[in-house]
């Protein structure tokens, strides 16, 4: 295939070899913009990250979620689709038996590293319930120490939008938990969290 | 009260009090506040917000603490010698950037005389000849701090430092030569005064940029070139060898270098404002002939210190405006176009003295 | 004014330079941490591992400069007088200073054919 190559034509003369006129080309585009920004930051497009954000798109995937049902339990029935899909094996579920005998399974433990997401939305696509959702807007995770990535299940169901759920009450709160100490996945070398 | 009189007048006591004036309270805030104009500056000519983090509570005084900030972070920072450096070198490479740096204000007059007391720490007879044997001392920084940090990077830089300034000095020397001739001195205040002659009756003052409209811009050319910034700064060739001879250090060290350029940018624009636009002289002033003198010595020193705001701020708007050339184009626009320019401007000089005046 | 008077306010600003430039390396020395290491301490090279030593050889170029230069530098300070007194002497300093320009304007001409002012 031919390849279509621009030539840029370089204009060599007087003109151009005396610098000044071209400086003062620049210098004007320069000094509008200087002075416009002096008199009102009229130009400027930087958005002050921590006070305003940027709008992020519905489709944006961040940090995940477990969405509930009306009456408040996790839509999610512990049926392991998503951490068989998941590319980076970073969703780790221990399925749970339900008191209600009309629902089969819940999950006991449902935990993500967030370190080792890759944040694909393979996890969202693959769940039959939209028990699992990346819809938080969760632009930067950012922690001091690695045991805070591994989001446990309540941590990720905690994560919910405070302006429609004014006091969470989650109707499983009797239900079996999982010890505190042991909320911490091993990761992914094998090492056990700190 | 008499003895303090009589202490004041002690001519050494006033170079003293002078140079405390001008250094620490004209120089020094000069060169720092320039370190924050310049980020804040440039933020605002590509449209950017600029430093504005800085706070204590909620004050962040547009980005003004982060001068504080950027201090006393440096103060604590930790100061790290290479190994294998020539430690004595290294040790005293920044001091000859600040000592060209202050020096220069020696012979800067920021008003005019009142009786016998200027304001001008001394008024040498050789001047600017003076000028050129400061700002040939800043060679020996950046040399010296390349050669000492025992650094690939930092040694190119030292070089490419030495040739540039060394090359730039002669542009810079030859730019002047018209000066000298229009006003007939080399001492700085001649110069001045010089500059308060009108042409066409009290139409247009005789300042440099009028008389020597070419030297003008190749002065300001050379002076740039030394000061190493851009469209200059192969020596610090930021995306190439990283910073150049001041590479290797860090802390207050590096800082010392930070601020010799920006004192060094204000010399530049007090230099300029001295030679070319007149000093201290407000245009047509001498007209309102009943000025009280407090007064005429305050707008001198506002109209100083403006140019050389405006110069100050010229050189940073010129710096992100211009494309930073190459090395080997810095010294063929030296050598090549510059000395054959400043050449002509000399000979052409002195052909219209002789011929018309 | 004579002329020790004069120069020695020039004396106390370049001691006065030094002692700010001197303040800031103690202020450094003392206040800073001192944690070193062997990484830290080796030259900066983008984070290549060092390879040979800059020893000093240096580019041809920068002799040649620095000859270039002290060929102009000499000859600027012997037309500083010509320039200050470009009046009294007339035209008779005037041709003196255009021959002894033009014979330097025939060095750099030759510098220039031979290529001493090419930096390729």
């Amino acid at each position: 295939m031919e390849l279509k190559v621009k030539q840029v034509k370089r204009v060599d003369g007087v003109k151009e070899a005396f610098y000044i006129p071209a400086t003062f080309g620049g210098l004007r585009l320069t000094v509008k913009h200087f002075f416009r920004n002096l008199l009102g930051s009229k130009d400027v497009v930087t958005i002050n990250y921590p006070e305003e954000k940027r709008p992020i798109s519905m489709r944006w995937r961040g940090r995940h979620r477990l969405t509930r049902k009306n009456d408040g339990f996790l839509k999610c029935v512990a049926c392991y689709m998503c951490e068989t899909v998941c590319p980076s094996k970073c969703i780790h579920i221990e399925a749970g038996e339900h008191p209600d005998l009309s629902i089969e399974k819940y999950p006991f433990r449902f935990d993500i590293d967030e370190l080792r997401c890759v944040f694909c939305g393979l996890c969202v696509e693959a769940c039959p319930k939209e028990a699992i959702r990346m819809d938080t807007g969760v632009v930067a995770m950012a922690y001091s120490s690695r045991k805070t990535f591994d989001f446990t299940r309540d941590l990720l169901r905690d994560e919910y939008d405070p302006k429609q759920h004014e006091s969470p009450k989650y109707a499983d709160e009797d239900l079996p938990r999982p010890d505190s100490s042991e909320t911490a996945l091993p990761n992914s070398q094998g090492i056990p969290a700190a | 009260m008499e003895i303090i009189i009589e202490i004041l007048s002690i001519p050494l006591v006033q170079s003293i009090l002078k140079i405390v004036f001008i250094i620490l309270l004209f120089a020094m805030p000069l060169g720092t506040v320039l370190t924050l104009m310049e980020r804040k500056w440039s933020a605002m000519i590509q449209d950017r917000v600029g430093p504005n983090r800085a706070n204590i509570g909620n004050y962040t005084g547009h980005g003004l603490l982060h001068l504080a900030a950027d201090g006393l972070k440096s103060i604590f920072k930790e100061d790290t010698i290479p190994k294998g450096a020539n430690g004595f070198l290294y040790l005293i490479a920044p001091f000859f950037g600040m000592i060209a740096g202050v020096a220069t204000f020696a012979i800067i007059p920021i008003a005019g005389p009142i009786g016998d007391f200027t304001f001008q720490v001394t008024d040498i007879e050789p001047g600017l000849l003076f000028i050129f044997a400061i700002t040939s001392l800043s060679v020996y920084g950046a040399v010296l701090a390349g050669t000492s940090s025992n650094s690939k990077f930092a040694l190119l830089g030292g070089t490419r430092a030495s040739a540039q300034m060394i090359s730039y000095e002669v542009f810079m020397g030859l730019a002047l030569m018209g000066i000298f001739m229009v006003y007939g001195s080399t001492r700085v205040s001649e110069i001045v005064d010089g500059q308060n002659e009108y042409w066409f009756g009290n139409l247009i003052p005789m300042w440099g940029v009028f008389t020597q409209p070419l030297g003008f811009i190749l002065f300001f050319t050379a002076l740039i070139a030394e000061t190493k910034r851009a469209p200059f700064d192969a020596p610090e060739g930021e995306s190439e060898i990283v910073a150049g001879y001041f590479l290797e250090y860090s802390g207050m060290r590096w800082s010392a270098f930070m601020l010799s350029e920006y004192i060094a940018v204000a010399a530049v624009a007090v230099l300029t404002t001295t030679l070319f636009f007149g000093g201290y002289h407000v245009p047509w002033l001498h007209l309102w002939e009943s000025a009280p003198q407090w007064l005429v010595t305050l707008l001198q020193v506002m109209k100083f210190s403006i140019v050389t705001i405006f110069f100050c701020w010229m050189q940073i708007q010129l710096r992100w405006t211009l494309p930073k050339f190459r090395f080997d184009q810095t010294m063929a626009l030296g050598w090549k176009k510059l000395l054959p320019l400043s050449l002509a401007n000399t000979a052409l000089t002195a052909v219209v003295i002789l011929a018309f005046m | 004014m004579t002329i020790a008077s004069g120069y020695l306010p020039i004396l106390l600003m370049i001691l006065l330079g030094m002692l700010l430039a001197g303040t800031f390396t103690l202020v450094g020395l003392y206040l800073g941490p001192r944690l070193r290491n062997k990484v830290k301490d080796a030259p900066f090279e983008s984070g290549f591992i060092r390879d040979g030593t800059e020893g000093s050889r240096y580019d041809v170029k920068f002799y040649m400069t620095a000859l270039v230069f002290l060929v102009f530098d000499v000859e600027i300070v012997f037309l500083y007088p010509w320039t200050v007194q470009v009046r009294e002497l007339g035209w008779f300093g005037f041709t003196a200073a255009m021959i002894f320009i033009g014979v330097l304007v025939l060095g750099l001409a030759y510098d220039w054919k031979k290529g001493a002012l090419e930096w390729e």
